[in-house]
């Protein structure tokens, strides 16, 4: 108890190495469930602060293999573990681990009232103003650190489907309006207005703690995202005109699908004398014989080693370190024949 | 009695229009008691042309180095590091039954006899060599399998002896044919292993005549027996330097198998001429791949494959330079590694590794494009070694090598040039070539089974699964071992040991 009301202190005064020190100390004094999870959302709590994601993970997956979990702190758990896969540069799993926190434990009115209930749990240590995911997140954070997730990896099926059926990221949406307007444009085919958008918010998005480090890689994967939902409808598509949807040149569009194909992002090869881009068909004839002609060669490759080999050992011609004499030449029939 | 004419009267009695062995077998029985009871003794290499592998071998055709004769950049694969093994032969036939064999027999019919006869003349370093070449290629000419297998280590020092001729000579060129025939004739399914194997090869090599090597190496040798004067050097040089006219003749792949068989050779400890093989084995994976693969082969021993490692460095640097792609830094790694391809007698073939980089930087926009300009092409192409030719006649020389699938198209003179990719199709000659794959692989299969079989069925196996199945406490059917195994169980296989 000591430790963790002197990592109490450090905390309040700032000093989170010291926090982290006491806090962890504590670990050889819990005796009970309660303790351990106690002990642990500590840890997370000042690891989120030090942005040490290895601890945020050790401390998470402690609480995890807790047998009875408290279902108070599920939410801010959630949060914080799509904070972690955010930092691990993670997108998709930061996408759905946020989709999953209830819209109400990011209002502020719903920490409080978690906060009383807390109160009156009979073996609960008093906690004021912990374990609140707004310590950490707005609801307006979670909206935009959502929105650029699933444009940078989920599919257009995919995130409709999520605009239309998810009533809880509905709610988070309503908290920031450009995120709602970014989402319907990517599913409306109307790519220029997404990378207008973006580029308009891109400042704020480099001033937020979370986003600032990813923001070149999500703006990276939104446009490859974005060009690779535009080629899947085409078996042919001029590049001029997918560069004015785009709003860039033909010279970017050509560029970019280059580095696309070459890493086997997209099925195309690209025309460049008559400017456009055709679907790969996949010829599965030629691929059956490709197969087969393969696994023939490597069973022909590994049937004749098999057989020297076996020849050479019958024949006694195994590589040795004793030379023959120069005085004749004994035959060495092996024990095998 | 004569012993002269002893042994001529006992030809009388052989029957030469019976088989081959059956021929050899009166010989064995009936003659060569005879000619060996009459025979001196030879202790140590005494008055013998020395029958240990000498000489240098060039690199194969494709390289560019210059091959000075006397082998500068010449390097024998396995000389240098590995135990010299000297096969000399216990005796040496009398001088009177030499002269009546020479003179008197026909080497078409008497090759064993003839072969004790021209090593016991012609063995010494005063021989006259254009007489001994005269002799030697009668008999080659005509030379049995069966009855060179009766005097295997005579038959092994008169083909060094034939060698050391042709280098004497300075013609390797000399009885070429004659040696290859004599390699051919070994075994009827030409797939025994002889001394002539690995020989005829060095000498093919070092006169450039691929064509003829490729001639014995159609077939595959898969049979190896150490009583016809054959050591692990003659099994792994054959491997190897055939390796090296595959390589002559840019059978790549084929030259890869080769190589391979060379580094999965069971033994201990690892021989030199596999560490050459892993050297040249990784620059034929860079050439054809574009990858070399850091694991050897399944069946290659652990141990050895650990010191190929440590000598083969260069080239792993080498190989991650070319796989990385980036000209500048494989052109900074060429630059200070070359000297080393050259020493080891590879510089040709890093060359060509250099060359297939350019091919195959240029052979990946096909999985890009359909079209695409030459000037593109041109900004993209790569020559490490800035002495090649230009884009446009290096993509022309792949298209008409079939290396690269394409046409070059102008709409007229003013317009710019294109390259434009085609894709391949199945046609009939693919299925062709299936057919053949699919009937080679039933052949090897069949080979395969008959081996196991003959494996499961041998002392050593049996005795080894009888251990393997022992129960605790006791060994049960030892000394009742063969006897008692009556209806063999297929199932026995020596996969299973």
């Amino acid at each position: 108890m000591g430790n963790s009301e002197l990592g109490d202190f450090y905390f309040s005064i700032g000093d989170l190495p010291s926090a982290s020190k006491y806090y962890s100390r504590q670990r050889e004094y819990c005796t009970t469930h309660k303790h351990i999870e106690d002990m642990s959302m500590d840890m997370i709590r000042v690891a989120v602060y030090q942005q040490n994601w290895s601890q945020v993970e050790t401390a998470m997956s402690r609480i995890d293999a807790l047998p009875a979990k408290n279902g108070f702190i599920d939410p801010y758990l959630k949060a914080v573990r799509g904070l972690w896969a955010l930092a691990q540069a993670d997108f998709p799993l930061a996408a759905s681990t946020f989709l999953t926190v209830p819209v109400e434990s990011l209002l502020i009115a719903t920490s409080t009232q978690y906060q009383h209930q807390h109160q009156h749990h009979p073996q609960s240590r008093i906690k004021p103003a912990s374990y609140t995911i707004m310590e950490f997140l707005t609801i307006n954070d979670v909206a935009v650190i959502i929105g650029l997730c699933t444009l940078a990896s989920y599919s257009r099926n995919a995130l409709k489907d999520l605009l239309d059926n998810n009533a809880n990221f509905k709610e988070i949406l309503e908290s920031d309006a450009h995120i709602r307007t970014l989402l319907d444009s990517f599913v409306l085919f109307d790519y220029k207005s997404i990378f207008t958008t973006l580029d308009k918010h891109k400042s704020d998005y480099k001033l937020d703690l979370w986003l600032a480090d990813h923001v070149e890689h999500l703006f990276d994967l939104i446009r490859e995202n974005c060009y690779t939902q535009y080629v899947r409808g085409y078996k042919r598509g001029y590049l001029d005109k997918m560069a004015s949807r785009f709003g860039v040149s033909q010279q970017d569009v050509e560029k970019d699908l280059i580095a696309l194909i070459e890493a086997d992002k997209v099925p195309i090869r690209l025309d460049l004398e008559n400017k456009y881009f055709l679907f790969k068909s996949t010829d599965e004839r030629a691929d059956v014989y490709d197969h087969v002609m393969s696994i023939a060669n490597t069973f022909e490759r590994n049937g004749r080693l098999l057989l020297v080999n076996i020849g050479v050992l019958r024949g006694g011609l195994e590589i040795n370190s004793k030379p023959e004499s120069s005085g004749g030449f004994d035959s060495k029939k092996k024990a095998l024949t | 009695m004569n012993p002269q004419l002893s042994f001529l009267a006992a030809l009388e009695s052989v029957d030469f229009d019976g088989t081959e062995d059956a021929v050899a077998l009166s010989l064995k029985e009936r003659v060569l008691p005879i000619i060996q009871a009459n025979a001196t003794t030879i202790s140590g290499n005494d008055g013998l042309i020395n029958v240990n592998v000498t000489g240098h071998l060039p690199e194969t055709s494709s390289s560019n180095g210059s091959h000075s004769k006397d082998g500068a950049r010449d390097r024998i694969a396995g000389g240098t590091s590995d135990p010299e093994i000297s096969l000399v032969p216990k005796y040496t036939i009398a001088n009177d039954d030499q002269e009546a064999i020479l003179t008197r027999t026909d080497p078409a019919k008497v090759s064993a006899l003839w072969i004790l006869a021209l090593t016991a003349k012609y063995g010494n370093q005063t021989a006259d060599i254009s007489e001994f070449v005269s002799s030697a290629n009668r008999l080659l000419d005509n030379i049995s399998g069966a009855q060179a297998k009766l005097v295997p280590e005579h038959y092994r020092a008169l083909l060094y002896m034939i060698a050391g001729a042709a280098d004497a000579l300075d013609n390797p060129n000399l009885l070429l044919r004659q040696l290859l025939n004599a390699a051919l004739s070994f075994s009827p399914a030409h797939d025994t292993l002889s001394p002539a194997h690995a020989l005829f090869l060095i000498q093919a090599l070092k006169a450039k005549q691929y064509k003829l090597a490729l001639q014995l190496l159609k077939y595959d040798v898969d049979k190896f027996d150490s009583a016809y004067a054959l050591t692990y050097q003659d099994h792994l040089r054959f491997h190897y330097y055939g390796a090296m006219v595959l390589i002559g003749m840019k059978q790549y792949e084929k030259a890869i198998e080769y190589l391979a068989i060379v580094l999965c050779a069971p033994g201990f400890p690892c021989s030199m001429v596999q560490i050459e093989a892993l050297k040249k084995t990784i620059l034929l994976q860079l050439i054809l791949y574009g990858k070399h693969s850091l694991k050897l082969p399944r069946m290659a021993n652990d141990f050895t494959s650990h010191s190929y490692r440590a000598f083969a460095r260069p080239y792993d640097h080498f190989a991650v330079a070319f796989e990385n792609g980036d000209p500048t830094v494989l052109k900074l790694v060429w630059n200070q590694i070359n000297n080393i391809f050259s020493a080891d007698g590879n510089y040709g073939l890093g060359l060509h590794a250099l060359t297939a980089f350019r091919k195959q930087r240029i052979q990946k926009l096909r999985k890009t494009f359909m079209t695409v300009p030459m000037k593109y092409i041109e900004s993209n192409d790569v020559d490490i070694l800035e002495n090649g030719p230009s884009t446009k006649a290096f993509v022309l020389a792949m298209i008409q090598d079939g290396d690269l699938m394409a046409k070059i198209s102008q709409k007229s003179s003013t317009s710019p040039v294109i390259v434009v990719f085609q894709d391949g199709s199945i046609t009939s000659s693919h299925l062709d070539a299936l057919e053949a794959k699919l009937d080679s692989v039933r052949q090897l299969n069949e080979k395969i089974a008959i081996a196991d079989r003959e494996v499961g069925q041998s002392r050593e196996y049996i005795s080894r699964k009888l251990q393997n199945t022992t129960a605790p406490g006791g060994f049960h059917g030892r000394g009742s071992g063969l006897e008692d195994l009556e209806g063999y169980d297929d199932s026995m296989s020596m996969m299973e040991l």
